[in-house]
């Protein structure tokens, strides 16, 4: 539990920081201006003063946006992708999968976790059976076709129990840590496919 | 003839008017659906060594809570100056069968209460004493005792009547994908049993073994911990234990173990 709370924590700890910034920036504007003897504010000195004031609000908007940002918990956008005929035909991304990565991430218990529910050509202390054995899996699908079911496998079996790796939208009550954040990034999935079609 | 066809149509009306109100009339809910027909205790799934640990009292080291329980169930506490045995005396026969049928429907309340609620019940209202924090050592020790008064029964929760509402909120509960995973408790216990995740053989997910000791966790556990792991895992927000929620999920999962022995205090990995 504490382990899963621990980066809300984290992010929340910046929040307040970029927070006290904002109103120091905003506390030192209002100080210029109350402070300024009345001669020098004259009509130049007002534009002056309500100047600075803009500067410190801009300045200050990006980090209104950060809090908000974490309070709300906004889905981060993800890479916009065109599906065809049950398959993602084009990459995420521009940079090319790569298969050892890959490898990497398909073992990983906090990225692809692959092998909890698929069996993969390598050794592994223990595999998983819920889920179809991926020796040959390249021999079975086009590229498309495995980004797609890796992406987001419930578009063409909305029954599947496999897990969306990239979606973040119509999903139930997820764990705050994980709130608007995809299973893994576009770059991930690549480098997963990239090893997936080694498995011939 | 004319006579004959208004008391024809005259019947006619009145056994559709007495069709109507017996189509009205409340009748008992409709059993709910039965994924599992046969249910199968999570002992299945365990392996011998796990199951040899259960199987001798004196190596199941869930003993240790319920020689705990045992001595809380004779100590009074809070205000009252009560114990359990004040009032239940004997728990090898007040409180034989009662693991089996809890959760259960408290009409007081107006909601289906655990077992662990239920002890809290009576030491806030009857003794004066403050409530066990749920999966406290201590209320795991007292049903843990408890609960073994009813080893080898089978579990016949009662989800007739005023429960009902409360059995279906569990079991929408059950139905209801959550979570990063978007995973339904069946997704793993009814479409996927007896399958691996990793290491782990996968089981029908039934309750009877509970409180249970976890050799995971060293301590005895309650059902309501385990129901936080499980949706933690398909990273879904778990709700509290003790929450309306869980217990509800609770009262489903009995029903679903309905007729399985209990096991209580069962050794699970």
């Amino acid at each position: 539990m504490s382990r899963a709370n621990a980066p809300l924590r984290v992010r929340r700890g910046v929040a307040e920081r970029r927070c006290i910034v904002m109103r120091g920036l905003g506390a030192a504007a209002r100080f210029v201006l109350a402070t300024a003897p009345r001669d020098v504010i004259g009509e130049e000195g007002a534009l002056r003063g309500s100047l600075l004031l803009v500067v410190a609000i801009a300045c200050a908007a990006p980090f209104t946006e950060a809090v908000a940002q974490t309070a709300a918990r906004e889905p981060v956008r993800l890479v916009p992708f065109e599906v065809v005929d049950q398959a993602i035909p084009r990459p995420l991304t521009d940079t090319p999968g790569n298969a050892e990565r890959g490898q990497r991430l398909a073992l990983d218990r906090s990225k692809g976790n692959c092998v909890t529910c698929h069996e993969l050509p390598l050794s592994a202390d223990f595999q998983g059976n819920l889920g179809p054995p991926l020796t040959g899996v390249a021999d079975r699908y086009e590229p498309g076709e495995l980004r797609l079911r890796i992406v987001d496998t419930k578009r063409i079996n909305p029954d599947s129990n496999m897990p969306s790796y990239y979606r973040v939208e119509g999903l139930n009550r997820v764990r705050r840590d994980w709130a608007g954040r995809p299973m893994l990034e576009a770059q991930e999935v690549e480098d997963i496919l990239a090893y997936l079609l080694t498995l011939r | 003839m004319a006579r004959r066809a208004a008391f024809l149509a005259g019947a006619g009306a009145a056994a559709l008017a007495a069709g109507l109100a017996l189509a009205q009339a409340p009748g008992p809910a409709p059993e709910p659906h039965r994924t599992i027909t046969s249910p199968e205790s999570g002992r299945n799934y365990a392996t011998p060594e796990t199951l040899a640990i259960q199987d001798d009292d004196f190596q199941n080291p869930a003993f240790l809570w319920v020689e705990e329980g045992e001595q809380a169930w004779n100590h009074p506490a809070g205000s009252a100056g009560q114990s359990c045995a004040s009032c239940h005396q004997d728990a090898t026969a007040s409180m034989r069968g009662v693991r089996a049928r809890y959760p259960a429907y408290n009409a007081a309340k107006g909601r289906v209460v655990t077992l662990e609620q239920q002890v809290n019940i009576c030491r806030t209202e009857r003794m004066g004493a403050p409530e066990l924090r749920i999966d406290s050592r201590e209320l795991n020790a007292m049903t843990a005792f408890i609960g073994l008064q009813s080893r080898g029964m089978p579990m016949n929760v009662d989800i007739s009547g005023p429960a009902r509402p409360f059995f279906d909120r569990g079991e929408e509960f059950y139905n209801t994908r959550r979570g990063q995973l978007d995973m339904r408790c069946g997704s793993c216990h009814e479409d996927n049993y007896g399958r691996s995740l990793r290491a782990d053989l996968l089981s029908q997910g039934m309750s009877n073994g509970f409180p249970t000791y976890r050799l995971k966790e060293q301590r005895v556990i309650s059902l309501q911990f385990r129901l936080q792991g499980c949706v933690n895992d398909v990273r879904g927000e778990p709700p509290a234990m003790g929450s309306e929620e869980f217990t509800n999920l609770e009262f489903y999962l009995a029903w679903r173990a309905q007729g399985l022995p209990v096991e209580t205090p069962s050794v699970r990995r």
